[in-house]
């Protein structure tokens, strides 16, 4: 059978003699989308009579599957597109490769989630998120700009850093501790306009996945979570263009075939335009009148099969961010990413996948007039080689293992001064470190109802010359400095970290896991203040600055009803944290070439309970998600040394998500989110300095804001997809799909108009000289409209 | 950098609405503050006081019968004594800060004793300042639009680590404008500069002191203007780092100060 798939290397027949002498046979392949050829992630691939036997594609689209030699009916399955059977004579090894058609004229599901029906009972992974871009189109966001950073804080166990900030906490870690992947490459600073937009074109995305939990071996870096967002791969079948005008912001996607069927490529570009806009306010306030406010995004990406085992993608993310008033002042952000990618399946049983990636975060600021300009950056730069095997050992046994090189460079302030000015500011001198990681990982079925993965992942650290290294005491004065020329060692920090986790299916309906990891992180970002600001700065860890450690336990009921119409998930976490940071009070954290002289260590302690209920099927579908949680903090010298609630400290926890499909053309949703206000410094008392008054603080986040809470509404509508035509060959009216799409979306950010704080402030009142308590609200009740199309 | 704060803030009040709360809070017991900047100028004072409840009106009491002395590195006790009791203002005027020295404080007030320690360099004087007229942002050619800043020009001492601040007084009076430098990025130049915050019409009179201070006194104000703000830019509330022992608020400075003076033109 499919002879010309035949391929036999003699050099792994090594890997052949370990598992043969039972005589068994591996069936490999990629699952692909037929309508556009985009790789089927995590599509399912059973045998039929076989309960428990099966194989999941992995995030390129290719399975392995082996059995005993004998004859099969294979079922490929993947949510949202038709089922297909296929006989198959195993007496060898065989190669298929398989395109799934899109269920076109179910279109009264929504799929909150991708992914086989009982995933979450099956896998023993634990604390996953995934979402499908596509199926969280009709979120409501704020001014109608999808976001998947946002939807994603909809989901139990990940919390919103606030309105205006895009960063999220997740199981109580800071907004530093989640590693952000772009088609693999870090993303430092994931928000645009200070955190009201993330940097992710949700148009260019594919999906993205959250590891709340005990992340798989491969990933490492980050103490709390990792986040795995894929870009599309681009329509390999035909040119297609989509696009979008909104109210703040213009998207366009092109996507087409290089070679049909063999490659493709996408190019995606967003750009807002706030600032077009104001102009027309001059009579208001000249100087927002010559100022720049705007960001764009380029995401572009292709990739090429070369043979049946070679495929090659390239892809990359610029994105920046423009501040300007006039010609006196500029400040500009943003990340740059690429990545390089080469897929080489050695064997049926043996996949490859090896990067090259490179990742820049920098900020500029530059005021003055021409020749008296003073430019101050800063930025972070990484080389990343990444080497990463999946080993289908048998159909027990999934081996991945492989290991990564990163080089980072830290420009922690660069100074340019105009040649008019009389003085040179000498630049903050540069960091360089090297972080590498070895890692193996086996996810085992033991019997059929349990299924254990297990890892290990060794990691090491070490910062490296050129570089003047300074030594501080205990008051963080500079007590000794050392110089260290290229590529010298100065300090070297080596983490083991175990990875655990076990599925035990109690029925076919519901099952019990648990997990352990131990996560270590080398880099950590400085930010001092409430909001993120775009001059947070990323430090390595050095000889002041110890890596951060977490361990965290976790353990969890899954149950299904309905015939997994209805998603039931409960899991109970416990997280401790070492080597945590804080400031010592008022520190001065930009542009400082002492700034880890202005850091305090500590410890921490985060745990909860999340509940998660979805209904994944039908006309109506959405989740509930409710977490109940704490998240405290050490520290020697904050508090007077007791445990004292952590910024992202939030007791409740609660979102709702509906989505009602009426019928082919409008769908409904709305969005409802309630947490308990982050924890909170407030005065105690006030006095007065220099004629000032000051105020006086006794206890570190002793109080709470108010509860926020917010309802979202929104409403798509779809113009007609099928018109009537005459078949030419029967002469009867048919319904043929319409080559040009589009839909109208209307939302509703904050329908009751709820005013929710963003900060209170004290002040006197100037009239009474009365101190009074003031509370800022960002957004009250904002409509937008969008339109989008695609043909 | 402010402006550009300025403006985000504005673009966020078209959206955004504040409005007066009320907020009970845990009224904490009554602290002594110690206000102490003396310097090599006339008419050396420390102030004593208490804090005092936030909504209750502005108005503090006054420590009085403090014993304060301050100690130098000879070992020579000046004892400040309050001018007019019940003011809790302690004065001594023979009282002078001198180069290269060490001063000691002692507060003994409410049987509570505090102390604090603050040494001097070498003074670093202004070299000039000047004032000059700028476009602003806002100038075009039809509209021309231009300021009057104050540049101030100093040689940093390149043997020693050194923390600056600068006051400005317009016309008699003191712009409260909190201008601090350190000679981190700069150590050894000639620096030069204008006062952003503060902008001078023809006519004004400005004098600009030029206060040589130490590195306990940098954290202190550097850390009032960080945690004192109602940005959300700024960092977490607290209370500035003060260098005195025995837990009273304020700071205990001895300064050396250079001050020049001119007419805008």
């Amino acid at each position: 059978m499919m002879p010309q798939f035949k391929i036999i290397f003699s050099f792994l027949l090594l890997f052949y003699t370990m598992v043969s002498f039972s005589q068994q046979y591996t069936i490999s392949g990629s699952l692909t989308d037929a309508s556009n050829g985009e790789d089927l992630i995590g599509a399912r691939v059973m045998v039929e009579g076989k309960p428990g036997v099966g194989a999941l594609t992995n995030i390129y689209g290719f399975y392995s599957l082996t059995l005993d030699k004998g004859e099969y009916t294979l079922v490929y399955q993947s949510i949202g597109y038709e089922t297909k059977k296929v006989k198959i004579i195993l007496d060898d090894n065989i190669v298929k490769n398989l395109e799934l058609e899109p269920k076109s004229k179910v279109l009264n599901t929504v799929e909150v989630t991708g992914e086989k029906l009982d995933g979450n009972i099956r896998s023993a992974e634990m604390g996953v998120d995934k979402i499908k871009v596509k199926d969280v189109d009709a979120v409501p966001v704020l001014f109608g700009e999808k976001d998947i950073l946002k939807t994603m804080q909809l989901l139990p166990g990940v919390k919103s850093a606030g309105e205006g900030n895009a960063g999220f906490y997740v199981r109580g870690g800071g907004a530093d501790q989640n590693l952000i992947l772009l088609d693999g490459a870090p993303v430092y600073n994931a928000s645009h306009l200070l955190g009201f937009f993330s940097v992710f074109n949700s148009d260019a995305l594919k999906d993205v996945k959250l590891y709340k939990g005990a992340a798989p071996a491969q990933f490492g870096g980050r103490l709390s979570s990792v986040m795995d967002i894929k870009m599309k791969e681009g329509n390999s079948k035909k040119l297609s263009v989509s696009g979008g005008l909104g109210l703040i912001s213009s998207r366009l996607t092109v996507e087409a075939p290089i070679v049909k069927n063999k490659g493709s490529f996408i190019v995606s570009g967003r750009r807002t335009y706030v600032d077009v806009f104001l102009p027309l306010m001059k009579n208001k306030n000249v100087g927002l009148s010559k100022s720049t406010l705007y960001f764009y995004d380029l995401n572009a990406k292709a990739n090429y099969r070369i043979g049946d085992k070679d495929r090659i993608f390239v892809s990359g993310y610029f994105g920046r961010d423009i501040f300007g008033m006039a010609d006196q002042f500029k400040f500009d952000w943003g990340n740059a990413t690429a990545t390089a990618r080469w897929n080489h399946i050695f064997s049926k049983k043996l996949f490859s996948n090896t990067s090259f990636i490179f990742s820049n975060y920098n900020y500029k600021i530059t005021f003055g007039a021409v020749g008296s300009k003073i430019q101050i950056g800063s930025q972070i730069q990484d080389l990343n080689l990444k080497q990463d095997f999946n080993y289908y050992l048998n159909n027990k046994n999934t081996l991945n293992f492989g290991g990564n090189i990163i080089h980072h460079t830290f420009k922690p302030g660069e100074i340019d001064t105009g040649e008019d000015i009389p003085f040179v500011l000498n630049d903050i001198s540069n960091r360089y470190s090297i972080e590498s990681a070895l890692y193996l990982s086996n996810e085992q079925k033991i019997k059929q109802r349990l299924t254990l993965i297990y890892g290990l992942r060794y990691s090491n650290f070490t910062q490296i010359g050129p570089g003047d290294i300074y030594s501080y005491n205990i008051n963080g004065d500079v007590t000794d400095t050392t110089t260290y020329s290229s590529w010298e060692k100065i300090t070297s920090y080596n983490g083991l970290s175990p990875r655990f986790s076990f599925n035990f299916m109690i029925n076919e309906v519901s099952s019990v896991k648990a997990s352990f990891s131990r996560t270590y992180q080398f880099l950590h970002l400085l930010s001092n203040s409430t909001a993120s600001t775009p001059t947070d700065v990323w430090i390595p860890s050095s000889n002041n600055v110890k890596p951060q450690i977490a361990n965290q336990y976790t353990i969890g009921y899954f149950r299904n009803f309905k015939d997994n119409l209805i998603e039931l998930s409960t899991e109970l976490y416990y997280k401790s944290m070492i080597n945590s940071i804080d400031y010592r009070d008022g520190a001065e954290v930009t542009l400082n070439p002492t700034v880890e002289s202005e850091l305090l260590f500590g410890i921490g302690r985060a745990y909860g309970v999340e509940f998660l209920v979805k209904k994944r099927r039908g006309k109506f579908t959405g989740w509930v998600s409710y977490t109940l949680s704490k998240t405290e903090k050490q520290f020697d010298d904050i508090n007077n040394g007791s445990w004292f609630p952590a910024k992202q400290d939030r007791t409740h926890d609660v979102s709702i998500v509906t989505i009602y499909k009426l019928n082919d053309r409008l769908t409904f949703s709305a969005t409802w989110v309630y947490y308990t206000g982050n924890a909170v410094t407030f005065p105690a008392g006030k006095y007065m300095i220099e004629g000032e008054i000051v105020s006086y603080y006794t206890e570190r986040n002793g109080y709470r804001m108010p509860d926020y809470h917010r309802l979202d509404l929104g409403i798509t509508l779809y113009n007609k997809k099928y018109k009537t035509s005459i078949d030419p060959k029967s002469g009867k009216e048919i319904q043929v799909k319409k080559k040009f799409e589009s839909s109208w979306n209307f939302s509703v950010y904050n329908a009751y108009s709820r005013e929710n704080a963003y900060s209170i402030t004290f002040d006197e009142n100037k009239e009474t000289g009365q101190t009074e308590a003031t509370q800022l609200s960002l957004f009250k009740i904002i409509p937008s409209i969008t339109y989008n199309f695609k043909f | 950098m402010k402006k550009y704060l300025y403006t985000i803030t504005f673009v966020l009040s078209i959206v955004s609405c504040e409005k007066v709360i009320e907020l009970p809070l845990n009224e904490a017991d009554q602290k002594i503050v110690i206000e102490a900047p003396l310097s090599n100028l006339d008419s050396n004072y420390i102030l004593i006081s208490k804090t005092g409840s936030v909504y209750e009106n502005s108005i503090f009491d006054k420590v009085s019968g403090a014993i304060v002395t301050v100690t130098d590195k000879n070992n020579t006790v000046y004892t400040f004594q309050e001018s007019i009791i019940g003011s809790g203002k302690y004065v001594d005027t023979t009282f002078r800060v001198e180069e290269n020295n060490i001063y000691k404080l002692k507060v003994i007030a409410e049987g509570q004793t505090f102390t604090s320690e603050c040494i001097t360099q070498t003074l670093t004087p202004l070299n000039y300042i000047f004032p000059i007229t700028v476009e602003t942002p806002l100038s075009t050619p039809e509209n021309p639009d231009s300021v009057k800043l104050m540049f101030f020009s100093f040689t940093d001492n390149a043997s020693e680590t050194n923390y600056y601040r600068f006051k400005v007084y317009k016309n008699g009076k003191y712009t409260k404008e909190l201008y601090l430098g350190d000679d981190k990025l700069i150590n050894g130049e000639v620096f030069e500069q204008p006062f952003y915050g503060d902008t001078f019409d023809s006519g004004d009179s400005v004098l600009v002191q030029m206060l040589n201070i130490d590195k306990a006194n940098y954290a202190y104000f550097y850390s009032l203007a960080n945690t004192q703000s109602d940005s959300p830019f700024s960092a977490t509330p607290a209370n500035p780092v003060t260098n005195i022992n025995g837990g009273a608020l304020g700071y205990f400075g001895s300064y050396l100060i250079d001050e020049k003076f001119v007419v805008v033109p």
